[in-house]
């Protein structure tokens, strides 16, 4: 599913390159379920961000099932962020003033999905992180747990093929991290390739597979 | 297909967008209607002042015309010094077939000398004008009672007059209906036919009317008899009407230019148009348009640099909101096109509200002072035009803003 070869990243500050991913090979296979690790500043989160499209690679090769995504046009790039990866972010990432349910139908729009469909689908996936009694609810009126639980069914509405995760438990208490992680463990077992970021060893040891980062390398 | 839904329903995300910041989309409409407002305002005083002036002109007949001898001209001879350089019977000639471009004329004669109007103790100062049954037509005069000459009159040197609004005042007692009536003029007894319609002399009181005088106070008799008094057969200067506005000048030519070929060089013609001062108002009225349209376009320019200020506050406010937009599959143009969409819709609403605003403040304005403030379909849509133009330009760099961000950028903004 993910094939990436000599990937290096590098961000500037005041003239100054700081490397953040200096040539990183990583092959994930569809359906395993990847734990990224590594102390924070070791480049997780930038790895992350370039297998879910959402940042560009400066040097290497990156393929997504087989497709050249360093390189491609940046509509293609939102096409696959679109259709294909689902991601989920630490602080949740809801827009704000817009219900559970709005927000799961949001990136249905984009792929020109007629309304009552989404609204179909977005309930569907309500329905699946246990959450269609709280659809009307605004972020602002549903605790972390909740919110990250609408986050993923937004992930999920697209049925993407990869599912991508930075710290998703991060900002959760123990118990609400716990039911989040459960979630992400059925998905997992239903089919969807999940690649998680984390720096919590338990989570670890759920994962098929822990790649452990030190210096923007693959230790 | 789908691709045009999703912007439709992007209209609609802006549209959400707009009502979460209801006060603040208020307040940059507010700025655009007021822009709009200023622009509408402008034409249609521009519009409803040129109306104005075409009233006022049309009074004197628009395609009216006038052709004199040019006192100026040369006599090596001295022959002829003294005349008019126009008589009975240039008329014929004139009337026939050299002149295409004249629908009809009349000759006017000026009275030699100024004899003593009057029906018995009451007194008229009314300047006295020999003219042929066309010249009413011409002139755009109209009655408020009694008939115009008749050709019979004309021929048969009837004794009898049109007599103007000031005139029928200063003769008869107010209760008195003039029709039928005796007036003297010069000691000689005239029959009153009919009373000139008013004529306003607001705006334009020398033009049309020979040099300022009052076309209410005014005694038209037939020509004949005119020429009669005067002891010759001169004409003192031909007024006509042309077939068209625009074959005015063309017409005037005519008649000018034959009266030169007969008289060899003899005189010189000159002519007036009542179209070459339509020109004339037009250029000034398009100057107060033209600084009108300077003033209230600064006041459009000021709303559009506020919206473009609120565009360029949501979007930075925004600035994570759109990184979860595109996280989530929204493309560059996805994002450009959303607040693109919100800017058009404020100054869109801006527009409209303005036209509003405009139309009510013409209609009170016209209601308060009589100036006919006339909004046309085509300033309408030139407001809703703008407006939209407005918009674009305005929202176009914020929203190029917002879409040029890598997603990973707009997200790690705070």
């Amino acid at each position: 599913m993910i094939q990436m070869q000599g990937v290096h990243k590098s961000y500037w500050r005041g003239g100054t390159e700081l490397p953040v991913i200096r040539g990183i090979d990583l092959n994930i296979s569809a359906g395993e379920f990847v734990a990224i690790m590594g102390p924070s500043g070791s480049g997780k989160s930038t790895l992350m961000n370039i297998i879910g499209c959402l940042d560009l690679a400066d040097r290497g090769d990156y393929r997504l099932d087989g497709e050249r995504v360093s390189g491609a046009p940046f509509s293609r790039l939102a096409e696959l962020r679109g259709q294909t990866i689902g991601f989920v972010f630490q602080s949740f990432n809801l827009i704000a003033n817009r219900s559970a349910l709005e927000n799961v139908a949001l990136p249905l729009l984009y792929q020109g999905v007629a309304r009552e469909e989404r609204i179909s689908l977005a309930t569907q996936a309500l329905q699946r992180v246990a959450m269609l009694d709280r659809a009307s609810h605004q972020p602002n009126q549903l605790s972390g747990g909740q919110q990250q639980r609408v986050a993923i069914a937004r992930a999920l509405v697209n049925r993407p093929s990869l599912l991508i995760a930075d710290e998703p438990t991060g900002a959760l208490d123990s118990r609400n991290g716990d039911q989040v992680l459960q979630l992400f463990s059925d998905l997992h077992k239903e089919g969807h390739t999940l690649v998680m970021v984390t720096h919590d060893p338990l989570i670890g040891e759920r994962a098929d597979r822990v790649v452990m980062l030190h210096d923007g390398m693959v230790v | 297909m789908n691709r045009l839904r999703v912007f439709i329903e992007l209209t609609g995300e802006a549209v959400i967008a707009l009502w979460q910041n209801r006060l603040r989309s208020l307040l940059s409409v507010l700025g655009i209607a007021i822009g709009i407002a200023a622009v509408m305002t402008v034409s249609a005083v521009s519009s409803g002042g040129k109306q104005f002036v075409l009233k006022e002109l049309e009074t004197f007949g628009l395609r009216s015309l006038w052709v004199f001898r040019d006192y100026k001209d040369k006599d090596p001879q001295s022959r002829v010094r003294d005349s008019s350089g126009i008589d009975s019977r240039d008329l014929k000639l004139l009337k026939g077939a050299c002149c295409p471009a004249v629908k009809r004329l009349s000759p006017v004669l000026l009275a030699a000398n100024r004899p003593i109007v009057q029906n018995g103790n009451r007194y008229s100062s009314a300047q006295l004008k020999g003219v042929d049954a066309n010249y009413t037509g011409i002139n755009n005069d109209r009655l408020t009672m009694g008939r115009g000459f008749r050709p019979g009159d004309i021929k048969g040197r009837r004794p009898v007059a049109l007599i103007g609004e000031t005139v029928s005042q200063d003769l008869y007692p107010q209760s008195e209906n003039p029709i039928g009536r005796d007036l003297r003029i010069g000691g000689r007894r005239y029959q009153v036919i009919g009373v000139l319609e008013y004529k306003s002399r607001d705006l334009l009181a020398s033009i049309g009317s020979d040099g300022g005088e009052d076309a209410n106070n005014r005694i038209l008799l037939p020509y004949t008899l005119v020429q009669q008094m005067n002891g010759n057969q001169q004409v003192s200067y031909l007024q006509a009407e042309a077939v068209s506005i625009a074959k005015a000048e063309q017409a005037a030519d005519q008649l000018r230019l034959t009266l030169q070929r007969r008289y060899r060089g003899s005189y010189q013609y000159t002519k007036i148009t009542l179209a070459s001062y339509l020109k004339t108002v037009d250029r000034i009225l398009g100057g107060i348009t033209a600084m009108g349209v300077v003033a209230a376009s600064t006041a459009l320019l000021v709303g559009g640099i506020g919206v473009a200020g609120i565009m360029s506050t949501a979007v930075v406010e925004r600035i994570r909101e759109i990184g979860v937009r595109m996280a989530i599959g929204a493309n560059r143009r996805h994002i450009l096109f959303q607040f693109l969409a919100e800017a058009v819709l404020i100054s869109l609403a801006g527009g409209m509200a303005g036209l509003l605003f405009g139309l009510l403040l013409g209609g009170t304005l016209d209601l308060l002072t009589g100036f006919p403030l006339m909004p046309t379909l085509s300033g309408v849509l030139t407001g809703l035009i703008v407006s939209v133009l407005v918009g674009l330009a305005s929202g176009y760099y914020p929203a190029r803003r917002a879409a040029d961000f890598l997603p990973v950028e707009a997200l790690r903004r705070e």
